[in-house]
């Protein structure tokens, strides 16, 4: 669902991005893709990768900043999120390790670093609607069920490289025999 | 477990840190296991000291063992050499404790000194004493109970004498037995509830699921129905008279939860789980009345149920006895490594349903009811870490 809304975004950019497209340009120096912008001014990428326990990572162009959230996958399998508890902003974790939880069904299940990571803003929308993570689990715009925007280092972008890409996600996937 | 310090009474916080340093005889059992054929590794936890093992005790057993989970699959992506850890299940009676959910913000110090108010229990070797009996009555102890910060979903509830907690520590994609979603293994821990009570030879307690509410409920009136039902059709054994002396509640306007729940999942490995009220006062005044003092679960107007209140006295008795009688064991290997004093009969009911409850957990998930059932006396796993 996210991946349509980023063509529409794609084919059709709004008038934000078109305004704010040379300013961009020249703060953005590294850009794949320049010609698309999303709301939320960061720099949409094909860059994004999957783990086994369902979390998405979006790798900016810069090879710094990304964005993170739960699979569509994940978000079906769990029902309806009734809670999201969000990553503290500033913490500096390691790959795999508890940055939050989403609670359905009285379950709450333990959202993990997808790579080494520091948290640099946190989806505050998720609080006063957590339901947004069952509707656009992977739409990383505003408005959408992204967990965190986050800071990677050396050490993450190696950990980044192991992920899965889509098809490998999907393949996984498809795997889980339930 | 979150907040263990300075919540806990020192000896219990003790006992705790004891566990922790070291679960060698729990860890072992779960790691020596040379048999092909799987099987759900029940622990039931006694204590030969206290009538019950604490609550934090057997939350630090637990962690032990999921922390076996999780460092198995962490192993597992780079070696899948050694074989996946056999499902478990962990089940005990805790003394009274409160415990919080994960989303709760602490709770004000008003709502706290509420919950920690003495509760009268009746003792284990004397259940059927009326909680309502007056002070100093012996065969009831009077417990300042605990209140505590878990990871679970979920808001507030209690846990204490007279219900059985069921914490099956299982991994959702383990090869070992059938895979679950998230959703479909709290639906899994319910129907596995309403298997048992259903299907016992002396329950036969109907049960249903709310889509709104987790846990397994029963409906308003069900005791009266119960009631009924052995008037007309009177057990083997049991006196059909003893209906006339059953409870008969009047403010049962409600469909009430006889089992709750609420799950913690990491990386698809279980903590917690469910906890079945089998003899817990559902009514009275708070301090015998555990229930009055919150809302359960954060829901306003929803009742709570114990099977006890469900079944007629006859009925009770019987099961309670089956229970005590050495005939009991329904799993298809017993073994006992800890001679654990078994603390009366209503602890003998508690362990049988238990072991009840892990037979039908086995076959749901794929393992024909195989269970392999051990009594641990949490005193012992601290006398051996202590020494």
């Amino acid at each position: 669902m996210a991946s349509i809304a980023r063509c529409v975004r794609a084919a059709r950019p709004s008038v934000l991005s078109t305004i704010s497209k040379p300013i961009a340009a020249t703060s953005r120096p590294v850009f794949y893709r320049p010609t698309q912008r999303c709301f939320s001014a960061t720099p949409i990428s094909e860059v994004r990768k999957y783990t086994k326990d369902h979390e998405w990572i979006d790798l900016h162009a810069d090879n710094k900043t990304a964005v993170i959230g739960i699979s569509e996958y994940a978000a079906e399998a769990l029902g309806d999120v009734v809670y999201v508890e969000l990553p503290e902003e500033g913490a500096t974790v390691a790959q795999g390790d508890s940055i939050g939880a989403v609670e359905s069904v009285k379950s709450a299940s333990d959202i993990n670093a997808p790579v080494s990571l520091r948290i640099v803003q946190s989806n505050v929308e998720l609080e006063e609607k957590p339901a947004k993570i069952n509707r656009v689990p992977e739409d990383d715009a505003a408005g959408g069920g992204w967990l965190a925007r986050v800071e990677v280092d050396e050490q993450g972008l190696k950990e980044f490289e192991g992920l899965l890409d889509l098809e490998a996600y999907k393949e996984f996937t498809a795997t889980l025999h339930e | 477990m979150r907040a263990l310090p300075h919540r806990l009474h020192p000896r219990h916080l003790n006992l705790a840190r004891r566990c922790f340093s070291n679960c060698t005889r729990v860890v072992d059992l779960i790691q020596h296991d040379a048999s092909p054929a799987v099987f759900l590794n029940h622990i039931h936890l006694s204590s030969s000291q206290d009538p019950f093992p604490p609550y934090a005790v057997a939350s630090e057993i637990q962690s032990q063992i999921r922390q076996i989970f999780l460092s198995y699959k962490a192993a597992a992506t780079t070696s899948p050499t050694t074989s996946a850890p056999s499902p478990v299940l962990l089940s005990f009676t805790p003394s009274p404790t409160y415990t919080l959910g994960r989303r709760q913000t602490p709770i004000s110090p008003t709502q706290a000194s509420r919950l920690r108010q003495p509760l009268r229990v009746p003792l284990p070797n004397t259940m059927g004493t009326d909680p309502s009996a007056p002070a100093e009555e012996p065969g009831t102890k009077d417990y300042i109970p605990l209140v505590l910060e878990t990871d679970r979903g979920g808001l507030t509830t209690y846990h204490g004498p007279g219900q059985i907690v069921l914490w099956p520590i299982l991994d959702l994609r383990s090869p070992l037995h059938t895979n679950f979603r998230v959703r479909c293994y709290a639906r899994l821990l319910e129907q596995t509830t309403r298997a048992l009570l259903l299907a016992h030879p002396h329950l036969g307690i109907q049960t249903h699921l709310s889509e709104a509410d987790p846990g397994v409920w029963v409906r308003r009136g069900s005791e009266q129905h119960a009631r009924d039902k052995e008037n007309g059709n009177p057990a083997a054994g049991v006196d059909a008279t003893d209906a006339t002396a059953a409870p008969t509640p009047a403010d049962l306007t409600t469909d009430r939860k006889i089992a709750a729940l609420g799950v913690h999942l990491r990386r698809h490995v279980t903590g917690l789980g469910t906890a079945l009220n089998l003899d817990v006062a559902t009514r009275g005044p708070d301090s015998v009345n555990p229930w009055a003092r919150f809302v359960p679960c954060g829901l306003d107007g929803k009742g709570v149920a114990s099977v006890r209140d469900l079944i007629a006295p006859g009925r009770w008795a019987a099961a309670v006895a089956a229970a005590a009688s050495p005939a009991a064991a329904t799993t298809t290997t017993t073994t006992t490594t800890a001679a654990a004093a078994p603390s009366g009969i209503a602890a003998a009911f508690a362990e049988d349903m238990a072991r009840r409850w892990a037979a039908e957990l086995s076959s749901r998930i794929g393992l024909d009811g195989r269970v392999r059932s051990t009594t641990v006396d949490v005193e012992s796993i601290i006398t051996t870490a202590a020494s």
